[in-house]
């Protein structure tokens, strides 16, 4: 190796470890921030499901600690709160795949878990403007309201997201067209979710 | 003082990076939905240009000429990183919004090409200058192409509602598609403008 090629490399190399330094500080410094920031966000999309919307940001930490019980059912929990109009609403979080990363959410249900009154999707890495859609009001607004299970049979789910089209039927909501298997796998995670609800319907506390 | 002058006039009308050069239009595409969000990606390259333009400017006399792009993606990598986390700590519900287009300033061609046209031949105080010039012909495609979308695309500018929603001229403007129709409708009338200029001259 020749002397300009190993002063060409120590240079770089010091500029490296400049670099490198000067990002693992600010890092360190702000993490803490960051972190809570994260934190914030995901009681936001909790509170906005159980019916707490517009909340202040500093007011979410108190409503999170008096107003919502998280109950324990299985290996999983679920969110307790009762809303502004005095019903008791149920949140269970979701987690799923869709087609480059996981999805993660909250889906929430009156009382009986037979009703699905909101749903927010938190976390999702699908394609912008196709699948990334699923993470939109007009996405969500199609839940509310929405019957779980049809009347002729009581146990199986039977709502579901119809892949990539429009929805044909009572039970069936829009999904995007061109984002099929990001529909798919939103349409798993809230019939596994809602299932498994279910299932566990008679741990109350 | 010309020298300035003639910096600001290439970076924002005669060699506008995104309508004369056409470079770092695919971020100018993407964020264009919302002129707040056009806004803060427009800050963040600013910013990032000038300071990577300075950096490479002061190191120009021992960076090696055979590593000198590996250096400077290092040089760029660590402003934006650092822009990223700062955004994510005090401006959470914006970077959320503007999701992986800020970490892909690294790939923007604007700052690499100035970094290598101007910041590797002259002083640090011009580099910073011609960055700052690069940014601001960058941000005004942006906040134009961005203006036009969010009023007749969703109705409303910087969040506020102009128009119901029964009566958005064009929806399909939000759309990716309506980028492009936007973007090369203001490429053509700028470059116009700047031709007939030019006969003038």
């Amino acid at each position: 190796m020749n002397k300009g090629m190993g002063k060409a490399l120590l240079v770089t190399i010091i500029i490296a470890t400049v670099c490198a330094l000067g990002l693992a500080f600010t890092e360190k410094m702000l993490r803490k921030r960051i972190i809570d920031n994260q934190a914030l966000a995901e009681s936001k999309s909790l509170l906005k499901v159980l019916g707490f919307k517009d909340v202040k940001p500093s007011e979410i930490n108190d409503i999170m600690k008096n107003s919502v019980k998280k109950i324990q059912f299985g290996t999983s929990f679920y969110h307790k709160a009762t809303n502004v109009q005095g019903k008791i609403i149920l949140a269970f979080p979701m987690k799923g795949k869709g087609l480059w990363g996981p999805i993660n959410g909250y889906i929430s249900t009156d009382e009986t878990r037979r009703t699905i009154v909101d749903l927010i999707i938190t976390r999702q890495e699908e394609t912008p403007g196709l699948g990334a859609e699923i993470e939109s009001e007009s996405f969500y607004s199609q839940f509310r309201g929405r019957k779980i299970f049809a009347d002729d049979n009581p146990s199986v789910v039977k709502i579901s997201v119809a892949p990539g089209r429009r929805s044909s039927g009572e039970y069936e909501v829009d999904g995007i067209s061109g984002a099929t298997e990001t529909c798919k796998g939103v349409n798993n995670m809230i019939r596994n979710t809602l299932t498994k609800a279910m299932e566990y319907s008679h741990v109350q506390n | 003082m010309s020298k300035i002058k003639k910096i600001f006039l290439n970076g924002i009308w005669l060699e506008n990076p995104v309508f004369h050069q056409v470079l770092g239009v695919c971020s100018a595409l993407a964020v264009t939905t919302r002129v707040k969000n056009a806004v803060v990606m427009s800050a963040a390259v600013i910013i990032v240009a000038a300071l990577t333009n300075f950096t490479v400017s002061v190191l120009r006399k021992i960076i090696p000429f055979n590593l000198r792009l590996i250096i400077e993606m290092i040089i760029i990598s660590t402003f934006v990183v650092i822009f990223d986390i700062i955004l994510k700590a005090w401006f959470f519900d914006m970077s959320r919004q503007l999701g992986p287009y800020v970490s892909l300033i690294i790939t923007n061609c604007i700052i690499l090409g100035r970094s290598e046209a101007f910041a590797l031949k002259e002083g640090p105080g011009l580099s910073f200058l011609d960055g700052i010039a690069s940014g601001l012909g960058y941000t005004l495609i942006l906040l134009s192409v961005a203006t036009v979308r969010e009023i007749l695309g969703t109705g409303s500018f910087w969040g506020y509602k102009l128009i119901s929603d029964a009566d958005i001229p064009a929806r399909g403007l939000s759309m990716a598609g309506g980028a492009f129709i936007v973007m090369g409708v203001l490429i053509w009338v700028m470059n116009s403008i700047k031709l007939s200029g030019n006969k003038e001259v």
